[in-house]
């Protein structure tokens, strides 16, 4: 198996060094909160990995991500190995996101195709063909974790790296999903084939209970050549898209699956408790 | 051999009816000891008032005011633990949005500063008038706060925007201490009342004040008291609290009857408030420990 080749060499970088101020050339997500996080979005031509188990909107995060990079005049390509097209436009109009009007426009490509042809392809490939088409700046594949039905496991790093090449060379910033069911406990492991270390950012997405409700958190872990906001803030998916919110401040050990509020914020509840009528 | 419910052991581990499965926490009982000091406080007073002769013919050797003394205590005892009311009081309210935190966090900084102020300036050449009116007047407003907070009945704020609940406390706080600023300046300068003339003893003004303040004090603390033996939970923190509440009240009250800032009387008054700043501070801890009920 092969995975597509570059053909782009440096020229693939050019847009990556520009006079602009260094704040400008982040590739923002278009998520005011997730951006600050970020110091101002993901680095140019980085692979970002966007890990969590399901239900936690791996999805709904890089589709809003490519929708809004339209917006900012950066094409982008969906590349999911799990839903067809229909499903993916339904979903999107739900949270008012027109793919199909973005595809007319040739500022969009949903692709829909299995891990292996798109690893086998050469040149001409499909890969190939609809970069070519759209130009992307953005691109996002849902999910990396399928490539290892069709992938052995210790190869799976090497075709990963392909991967990520492939697109760094075209100076695309990709997102690639992870589904990581295990970033709990006291692993913070996230995926169990080594690429984390591929990869230059992953932004982890997590489901927390706390007090009897299912909440979500979003913590960036890593994020080379970068400050980043190490805070875990919870997030919500809202008729809108991803709306991320303050840090869990308040709570302890969230990660490792056992929240707790802090001590203070224990004292403080007891203190109120304490003198608060009609115990 | 086969697996079958003769190997399995007689279930002796599991409990009868009503036992439960784990240990449960040991239970706490309320220390009479603790509220000993309360009634020590109030016979040493009315022993020590029988004794001493009356502020005219009061002997002055028999007073104690060293220099700086009372600043450390002032500061160690009432300020400092003061300042953790008000800290605990300022998350709470925050995490919580009831309005009697404010009032009680409040009442802790009022406390606190003027306590801090008017310690360190026991000793003015100009004699003790200043730093009686700061710390009477703070214990007034003080008495209010908590008088006013152990009367409230009303639950949490409907506004649940930090932002609104931060400036909301950072407002109360700040007024407080500006009150404690500028009535400070005031009294500094002359401009408050008199509340202490030597030689002659308190104003009527002072009498008041300081009486106004020790029945408030006196009257939060019964009705904190009250509401701590009608709950179901009894918390810790709250029996804590209004014996300092009491033993600042006694403290006052003792106060009230000293012959001379630094006579026996007053030295009683003070230990009452000194130790009711530890239990406030006690309070504060129960509160962090966790598990508060007993």
């Amino acid at each position: 198996m092969t995975a597509p080749r570059s053909k782009a060499g440096a020229a693939g970088f050019d847009h990556l060094f520009s006079s602009r101020p260094e704040k400008d050339l982040r590739v923002k997500t278009g998520i005011v909160e997730l951006d600050e996080m970020l110091r101002g979005g993901f680095m140019p031509g980085d692979a970002v990995m966007v890990a969590g188990a399901a239900g936690t909107g791996k999805t709904t995060l890089a589709l809003q991500h490519l929708v809004n990079g339209v917006k900012k005049g950066e094409p982008g390509i969906y590349v999911t190995f799990e839903e067809l097209p229909d499903q993916i436009y339904r979903d999107a109009k739900n949270f008012g996101w027109d793919l199909r009007k973005l595809e007319v426009e040739d500022k969009f490509r949903v692709v829909c195709t299995s891990p292996s042809l798109m690893l086998e392809s050469g040149d001409g490939s499909l890969l190939e063909d609809v970069i070519r088409e759209v130009q992307p700046r953005r691109l996002v594949i849902d999910s990396l974790s399928h490539l290892e039905m069709f992938v052995k496991k210790e190869d799976m790093r090497m075709e990963a790296y392909r991967l990520v090449s492939y697109l760094k060379t075209r100076g695309i910033s990709s997102i690639l999903l992870w589904e990581s069911p295990q970033i709990s406990g006291s692993s913070f492991s996230v995926t169990d084939v080594g690429l984390s270390f591929l990869v230059d950012c992953i932004v982890a997405l997590k489901l927390v209970e706390i007090e009897s409700s299912m909440r979500k958190a979003l913590v960036v872990l890593k994020m080379r050549g970068s400050d980043h906001d190490k805070r875990l803030r919870e997030y919500d998916i809202t008729p809108q898209g991803i709306a991320v919110s303050t840090p869990f401040s308040n709570y302890e050990g969230l990660m490792t699956g056992s929240p707790r509020r802090s001590y203070t914020e224990e004292a403080a509840s007891n203190w109120a408790m304490a003198f608060a009528k009609n115990k | 051999m086969p697996r079958t419910n003769r190997n399995v052991p007689e279930p002796n581990s599991i409990g009868r009816v009503g036992q439960t499965a784990g240990a449960l926490p040991p239970t706490w009982r309320p220390s009479i000891l603790v509220a000993v000091p309360l009634p020590v406080v109030i016979v040493s007073v009315a022993v020590f008032n029988l004794i001493l002769p009356p502020s005219a013919q009061f002997n002055r050797g028999l007073a104690f005011e060293p220099p700086f003394l009372n600043a450390i205590l002032y500061t160690v005892f009432l300020a400092f633990t003061s300042c953790i009311v008000g800290y605990i009081s300022f998350k709470s309210y925050m995490q919580n949005g009831w309005p009697f935190l404010v009032l009680l966090g409040s009442g802790a900084i009022v406390w606190g500063s003027t306590s801090l102020l008017s310690g360190w300036l026991t000793n003015l050449p100009s004699g003790p008038n200043t730093a009686i009116t700061i710390s009477n007047t703070g214990a007034l407003v003080t008495s209010i706060f908590h008088f006013v907070s152990s009367t409230w009945s009303r639950g949490p704020s409907s506004r649940t925007d930090l932002k609104i609940r931060k400036s909301i406390i950072i407002l109360a706080y700040g007024s407080v201490l500006g009150f404690s600023a500028l009535y400070s300046a005031a009294a500094l300068e002359g401009m408050t009342p008199l509340f202490f003339v030597p030689g002659v003893g308190q104003t009527v003004l002072r009498m008041v004040v300081l009486g106004s303040a020790a029945a408030l004090f006196s009257i939060s603390s019964i009705l904190f008291a009250r509401r701590y033996f009608a709950s179901r939970s009894r918390s810790r923190t709250l029996y804590w609290y209004f014996l300092a509440l009491g033993l600042t009240g006694v403290g006052l009250a003792a106060v009230f009857f000293g012959r001379a800032p630094g006579d026996p009387i007053s030295w009683t008054g003070r230990a009452a408030m000194f130790l009711g700043g530890t239990y406030f501070l006690k309070a504060v801890h129960t509160a962090f420990k966790g598990i508060n009920v007993h």
